[in-house]
């Protein structure tokens, strides 16, 4: 079991084992995503209250969910980075960040297309939820600027780090911000269990594609990133060179 | 099937949902591929090696 962790951990063994995860994440996340949304947007019943338009539910809640996630692991993996110096770590959290930052975006954009009907505005300045996603979008954002700021990447890695980890305590504020606050936003639906199983399984398996894809895309960012980090040592030379089959 | 498409009025918030999602998701894709090659071509520039395979 150790030995299987401390082999992942190698650069090489990891940069040559990627792939193979990246094409079955790709291919199951694709095909879950096509099977999830054809359910939810064609075949699960109307919501009575908010008709058609609560179909935005099968983007808007994976992403905003992986938004979070996406941050978790990037908080995480400094940490680990941080305390026992793992190469791969710092890896992971700089791959994780601008698909965070994206899948951040998705959440705000699909979550503001869906307050337009239901709500009637695009958004609402001070409501809790609202902000504390939006704060996060900024969270990456410096993130990734203080990264590229910062020529020495050892340096880099640290202090980015200590950014991750001083903005996870966001993490809780998104989460309960709808319990400690009033907003505009519904509290949660899927935790709850206020959902019809025709209504819920789409989402879960959306749920599931979107959780998919996001590795795949995390992987392959990370294998880039391991690359980059490698630069110097002899498998990437040999590698790039062509000394040496591609892996 | 356009009553399908419609979504009872609300057909424009569902579908530009969920097109921007797919856009955004291809743009990762198509970011992670890019930033791969360039770390490989940056690797190769140091190396002075010379370009023969993808």
């Amino acid at each position: 079991m150790w030995t299987f962790f401390h082999k992942l951990a190698s650069p090489p063994h990891f940069y040559r084992i990627a792939p193979a995860f990246v094409r079955t994440f790709t291919v199951a996340g694709l095909l879950l995503f096509a099977y999830g949304s054809w359910n939810g947007l064609f075949v699960a019943p109307m919501d009575y209250q908010q008709k058609d338009a609560f179909r935005i539910i099968y983007v808007h809640v994976p992403t905003a969910y992986l938004s979070m996630m996406a941050y978790s692991i990037m908080a995480i993996s400094a940490a680990i980075g941080l305390i026992w110096r793992m190469k791969l770590a710092h890896a992971v959290a700089a791959a994780a960040a601008p698909l965070g930052a994206w899948f951040t975006f998705l959440a705000l954009a699909t979550g503001s297309i869906w307050g337009r009907p239901m709500w009637g505005t695009w958004w609402e300045w001070g409501d809790p939820r609202l902000t504390s996603q939006l704060l996060m979008l900024f969270l990456y954002f410096g993130y990734m600027a203080l990264r590229s700021a910062i020529d020495d990447l050892q340096k880099a890695d640290k202090a980015s780090a200590v950014l991750a980890l001083v903005g996870a305590v966001n993490i809780p504020i998104i989460h309960y911000s709808v319990y400690w606050w009033t907003s505009l936003h519904q509290g949660q639906t899927v935790l709850e269990g206020k959902m019809p199983p025709e209504m819920l399984n789409p989402l879960l398996v959306n749920i599931l594609a979107f959780t998919l894809i996001f590795g795949a895309l995390l992987l392959h960012r990370v294998r880039s990133e391991v690359l980059h980090r490698e630069r110097r040592a002899r498998w990437v030379h040999q590698l790039a060179t062509g000394t040496r089959a591609e892996p | 099937m356009s009553d399908t498409l419609a979504m009872g009025g609300y057909g424009a918030y569902v579908w530009s949902s969920v097109g921007l999602t797919v856009i955004v998701l291809v743009l990762c894709a198509v970011q992670a591929r890019r930033r791969y090659r360039n770390v490989l071509q940056q690797i190769r520039a140091q190396n002075g090696a010379t370009e023969t395979k993808e």
